[in-house]
C-alpha cells in the first residue's frame, strides 16, 4: 500500500478491518476505527496509533463525530452486509467521501450499489478464485 | 393493490387484516417460524419464512408486478435494503419503511424510500401535545410532524365563540378544516358561525400551534 498522510475511517473492527487499520496507521495515515462493540476494538494491535470510537455507525451523529466529511477513504468492514450498504450510501449521499470501499458477502445484493461509485470487496468471490487457483496449480 | 409486508409483529398482523378487508392482495415475509404459521393460519395469505433482505427470499415471494413494499423489521438497515432490493431488482414502485432512529426519516427519504415513519417520533409527538396542552383533545401529526391536525374544543367564553368565520382574524398560517358539531360535521365556509361545544379540526404547522391555542382560548370581553 502506498497511501500516506490520508484521513481514513474504518467501520467494523473485524479481523479484516483491524488489520487494515493497523497497517494503514503504521505507514503514516490518520486512522479512526468505529465499532459498536468495545471488545472488538481491543483487537487492534499495540502498534495502532489511531483513534477509536465505540458507537453504531448507522447513526449519522457517530459518522459526524468521526469527521467523515474530511475523510479521504472510508472502509466498511462490519459483519453485516446491510449495515455496510446503509453506511456506504449515507457516506456517498451526505458526506461525499472521495473513495468508499465496502465488503459484501452476499453477491446477490450487489444491485443496490449500482451507480453509486462504491468499490466492493467480495470475500466469496475471492475465496472461489483462490480455490480454483489451488486446483489449477496441482 | 398487491402489497408485500416484511417483518413486524403486531403491526404486520393489524396491517394484513386491514389491507385484506379492503380487498388488497397481500404476501408476507417474516423471520420467525411460529409467527409465520400464525399469520398463515389466521389470514390464509402466502407467508414466506426468512430474511426479507435476502434476494432469494424475495424471489420466493414471487413479487414481480407488486405495487407496494412495506418494511417493518426492527433493524433500520434491513428495512433500507429490503426497500432498495424491491425497487431495483423487483421493480416495485412504492416503498414504505419504519425506522427506529428518528434521524433516519430524512436520510431514508434521501436514499430513495418513498415513505418513512419513525414510530418513536410520531408517538412522542402525540403524547407531548396531548399531555402538555389541555385545550387539545386530539392531535395527529402528518408527514412526520411537519404539519398536524389538532382538535380544539370551543368553550362558551372563547373569543371566537358565536362569531362568523369571515369576521374572525384567524392566524393566516392555519385553517379550520372541519367543525364537529354534535353528531354532525360542518365544512366551514366564510359565513359559518362558531358555536359553543363545537370541536374545531385545525390544520397547521407545529410551530404555530401555541399561537392558535392562545388565540382560540382567549376570553371574549363580554
Amino acid at each position: 500500500m502506498n497511501i500516506r498522510d490520508k484521513y481514513i475511517v474504518i467501520v467494523g473492527c473485524s479481523y479484516f478491518g483491524s488489520n487494515i487499520a493497523a497497517s494503514l496507521s503504521e505507514i503514516g495515515n490518520d486512522v479512526i476505527v468505529i465499532d459498536i462493540d468495545e471488545e472488538a476494538l481491543d483487537k487492534l494491535p499495540l502498534s495502532y496509533s489511531g483513534f477509536k470510537i465505540k458507537g453504531d455507525a448507522t447513526d449519522i451523529e457517530v459518522l459526524e463525530e468521526a469527521k467523515l466529511r474530511n475523510a479521504d477513504l472510508l472502509l466498511l468492514s462490519t459483519h453485516s452486509d446491510n449495515k455496510n450498504i446503509m453506511i456506504a450510501e449515507i457516506a456517498r449521499e451526505y458526506f461525499n467521501v472521495n473513495k468508499i470501499i465496502s465488503r459484501l458477502y452476499n453477491l446477490d445484493k450487489e444491485i443496490v450499489y449500482k451507480g453509486l461509485d462504491i468499490e466492493i470487496i467480495r470475500p466469496a468471490e475471492l475465496a472461489i478464485n483462490e480455490f480454483k487457483n489451488i486446483l489449477q496449480n496441482e | 393493490m398487491k402489497i408485500l409486508i416484511v417483518g413486524g409483529w403486531k403491526k404486520a398482523d393489524f396491517l394484513t387484516k386491514s389491507l385484506l378487508e379492503k380487498k388488497h392482495q397481500v404476501v408476507i415475509i417474516h423471520d420467525d417460524h411460529s409467527y409465520c404459521q400464525f399469520l398463515s393460519r389466521t389470514y390464509g395469505v402466502p407467508v414466506i419464512c426468512g430474511d426479507g433482505s435476502e434476494p432469494y427470499i424475495l424471489e420466493e415471494a414471487d413479487i414481480n408486478g407488486y405495487d407496494v413494499v412495506i418494511a417493518l423489521t426492527p433493524k433500520d438497515e434491513d428495512n433500507l435494503v429490503i426497500c432498495q432490493l424491491a425497487k431495483k431488482q423487483f421493480n416495485i414502485k412504492k416503498s414504505f419503511a419504519i425506522v427506529g432512529n428518528p434521524k433516519n426519516v430524512q436520510i431514508f427519504k434521501k436514499l430513495g424510500i418513498d415513505t418513512v415513519i419513525s414510530s418513536a417520533y410520531v408517538a412522542s409527538n402525540i403524547i407531548e401535545q396531548m399531555a402538555t396542552v389541555e385545550e387539545i383533545s386530539n392531535y395527529i401529526p402528518l408527514d412526520n410532524g411537519q404539519v398536524g391536525l389538532m382538535e380544539i374544543f370551543i368553550k362558551e367564553n372563547s373569543s371566537i365563540c358565536n362569531k362568523i368565520i369571515s369576521n374572525i382574524d384567524f392566524p393566516k398560517e392555519a385553517i379550520i378544516a372541519c367543525i364537529i358539531r354534535g353528531f354532525n360535521t360542518v365544512i366551514p365556509k366564510g359565513d359559518t358561525k362558531i358555536l359553543p361545544q363545537d370541536k374545531l379540526i385545525i390544520l397547521s404547522s407545529p410551530e404555530i400551534q401555541n399561537k392558535i391555542i392562545k388565540f382560540i382560548s382567549e376570553r371574549s370581553e363580554n
